[in-house]
């Protein structure tokens, strides 16, 4: 797999930037996707001028036919889908329990749950009759413990590993693979947004083992190590790229 | 555990259901929920045989207005709650990822997830 071509969700910033820039390097083609048209082109321009192929695909994970449309778009520019990173998430909306509703719920979950689901099932589509393939979402520390003040984001993390590794069982033998990267504090604007103000950010820092927050890269780096042939036995599992943070 | 106001939802079958008699037979007030009324109001009468004091609230837990109700109601018998067994759940729609809608997705997260914390939350 000399050229694989990647489907990054999320691409635009954070994670999902860094992991299409990683990939990009590594040669591969790639198939960016998010909700706003200029910085796709932007990536796309940033991309090709690495020496790759790339497009981009307004898409919301939100929404099935688009999800459908992307997947369309990859198999019908470039022939095949080897690997996808299902990344696009939102923080959504810190606050007690007792302040959520049902609208805060399904503006976390709408993308960060269903939006995963309708991503695998289209994937899978495109990649179980190739009869090979790799799946890496995008989880969270916060996807195997819990913290006070962000239950809503905590439940949608810990949906997405319980769904990683469900389908890793569906599809298991058939030659595609589905994992999960669970990334701890990460520089970036999503993490800004979480934490609010810099005394939070500092303090969260502080509780990492590690005492630093990852750089995208440090992230995207794993992913594509996840992705590719030299994880070629890894299905179903769970990888925390946290500094620390979870075995603490 | 006597004299404890309990409330469950998802109450009228199975784990709920042995969850309501548990309770009734240690003497707690019971508020049982669910959304069958006929179920609701005989498994009260059997609450009700146990020497236990029970009440029904019809509830369906994907609705936060519902489940405020219900609350609600609880207090104004009882006028506390010390006990909330969130046990409202449905297996949903087996089946593999291939065959999954927005619309499997969201009969299952409905009531599993946003019923809890709509629960929790009230």
């Amino acid at each position: 797999m000399s050229s694989p071509v990647v489907l990054i969700t999320g691409a635009l910033t954070g994670i999902g930037r860094a992991a299409a820039i990683a990939f990009a390097q590594e040669g591969a083609r790639v198939v960016v996707s998010g909700r706003r048209d200029k910085q796709g082109q932007e990536l796309v321009a940033e991309l090709q001028g690495l020496g790759a192929e790339a497009i981009f695909v307004r898409t919301d994970v939100r929404k099935d036919e688009d999800v459908r449309n992307v997947v369309d778009q990859t198999v019908k520019r470039f022939g095949r889908l080897d690997i996808a990173v299902n990344n696009a998430g939102t923080e959504g909306s810190r606050g007690l329990v007792t302040e959520q509703t049902a609208e805060s719920y399904a503006d976390t979950f709408d993308t960060n749950v269903l939006g995963v689901l309708l991503s695998m099932k289209h994937e899978l589509r495109a990649m179980l009759p190739q009869g090979s393939g790799s799946i890496v979402n995008v989880s969270s520390a916060y996807g195997s413990v819990g913290a006070a003040g962000a239950s809503v984001y905590v439940a949608s993390k810990h949906a997405v590993e319980g769904m990683t590794k469900s389908a890793a069982l569906e599809v298991a033998g058939t030659g595609v693979r589905v994992n999960v990267v669970a990334p701890g504090t990460t520089d970036t604007g999503m993490l800004t947004r979480f934490t609010n103000t810099d005394a939070n950010k500092a303090a969260l820092v502080s509780t990492v083992p590690v005492k630093r927050l990852a750089t995208p890269k440090e992230i995207a780096d794993v992913i594509a190590f996840v992705a590719s042939a030299n994880a070629s036995y890894m299905t179903g599992a769970s990888i925390p790229v946290d500094g620390g943070m979870i075995a603490d | 555990m006597s004299d404890q106001v309990v409330l469950i939802t998802g109450a009228l079958t199975g784990i709920g259901r042995a969850t309501a008699i548990a309770f009734a037979r240690e003497g707690a007030k019971i508020v049982v929920s669910g959304r069958h009324d006929k179920e609701g109001q005989k498994l009260v009468i059997k609450l009700r045989t146990f020497g236990a004091e029970a009440e029904f609230v019809r509830a369906d837990v994907r609705q936060e207005r519902d489940i405020e109700k219900l609350v609600d109601y609880a207090l104004s018998c009882f006028s506390r709650l010390d006990v909330a067994v969130n046990n409202a759940g449905t297996e949903g729609k087996p089946g593999p990822f291939t065959d999954q809608t927005a619309e499997t997705y969201a009969a299952t997260f409905d009531t599993n997830v946003l019923g809890t914390l709509l629960s929790m939350k009230r």
